[in-house]
């Protein structure tokens, strides 16, 4: 998926899709999508522990 | 085999990255009062770059945070990275007019999180049934909690060790002075189950407490005596 500016989209680490928009951290990027979803999902839900191993991706980089 | 090696490298530099950042503490820098209310600003002003500088820079206390939790039995790096959404939350709902600092309000936000998630952990680990299943035996009947509950090997061997000195108790009883006796016999409830105190005894025998005290540990004394040597009362 090509951006606005021309630029390959980044991948999620999180739904591994390449989307426009969201955060990166370190270098990791999470789409606004997924975003949303890691901040509502408490932490009893099972989901939560997906997002947390995903999360690990971020610390597994050093940052540029 | 070859595709192995590579993705066992990768994983491996992948760890060693990870240990190494969070060992030797390669995280960006804090930002200055100035540059944080600034890309304070620029983030309510809709700029994404600025939200990922706030994030980034604020790694360092969730590093910080999840090492106070080291104890818990949790993994390190589901600490950090539940660390990390405390942190994504606080600068997502952060605004200069909360009247702390940013990292103030982030570092209870982090902590709030991961205490939250053991929390729940611990309530899990606390919900199990006694009927849940746990496994299958040898003929692949199910199994529940309930049904290895009591049937512990050491509970049994401590049944039937427990059964065998009482029956050596008894039969010792009788050879001890009817006094001494007595007041074995009230003091650990052996005929009725009923245990007292060494004052009850005493009001009950017509003595002093400390008169029951001695009888009862030359009692005891002669019981074990004679319960190693494995002969008779004298």
């Amino acid at each position: 998926m090509i951006g606005l500016d021309g630029k390959q989209a980044p991948q999620c680490i999180v739904c591994q899709q390449e989307k426009a928009d969201g955060i990166t951290v370190c270098g990791q990027f999470i789409c606004t999508d997924c975003e949303r979803a890691i901040v509502s999902t408490d932490v009893s839900d099972v989901r939560y522990k997906h997002y947390v191993d995903c999360m690990k991706r971020i610390w597994w980089r050093v940052c540029p | 085999m070859t595709g192995l090696f590579t993705l066992l490298a990768l994983v491996l530099k992948d760890v060693s990255v990870f240990v190494s950042y969070v060992k030797h503490h390669a995280f960006p820098q804090p930002l200055s009062a100035e540059e944080e209310a600034e890309c304070i600003r620029k983030m309510q002003a809709g700029d994404q770059n600025a939200r990922n500088t706030l994030i980034e820079h604020n790694l360092r206390l969730v590093a910080h945070l999840a090492k106070k939790f080291e104890s818990s039995g949790e993994e390190m790096d589901d600490l950090i990275s539940i660390g990390t959404i405390g942190l994504i939350k606080a600068v997502e709902s952060y605004t200069l007019d909360r009247g702390t600092k940013l990292a103030t309000f982030a570092a209870r936000c982090i902590h709030n999180e991961i205490l939250m998630y053991l929390r729940s952990t611990k309530r899990h680990r606390r919900d199990a049934s006694l009927h849940d299943p746990i496994g299958v035996d040898k003929d692949g009947n199910e199994m529940t909690l309930a049904d290895l509950l009591g049937s512990d090997p050491d509970d049994v061997i401590h049944e039937v060790d427990l059964s065998w000195e009482k029956q050596k108790v008894f039969e010792h009883l009788p050879l001890l002075p009817e006094r001494e006796r007595e007041v074995l016999c009230k003091r650990f409830g052996i005929l009725d189950g009923e245990e007292r105190t060494q004052r009850e005894i005493a009001a009950e025998m017509g003595i002093s407490r400390s008169y029951v005290s001695r009888i009862e540990r030359k009692a005891l004394n002669k019981l074990y005596a004679q319960l190693r040597s494995g002969k008779g009362l004298s």
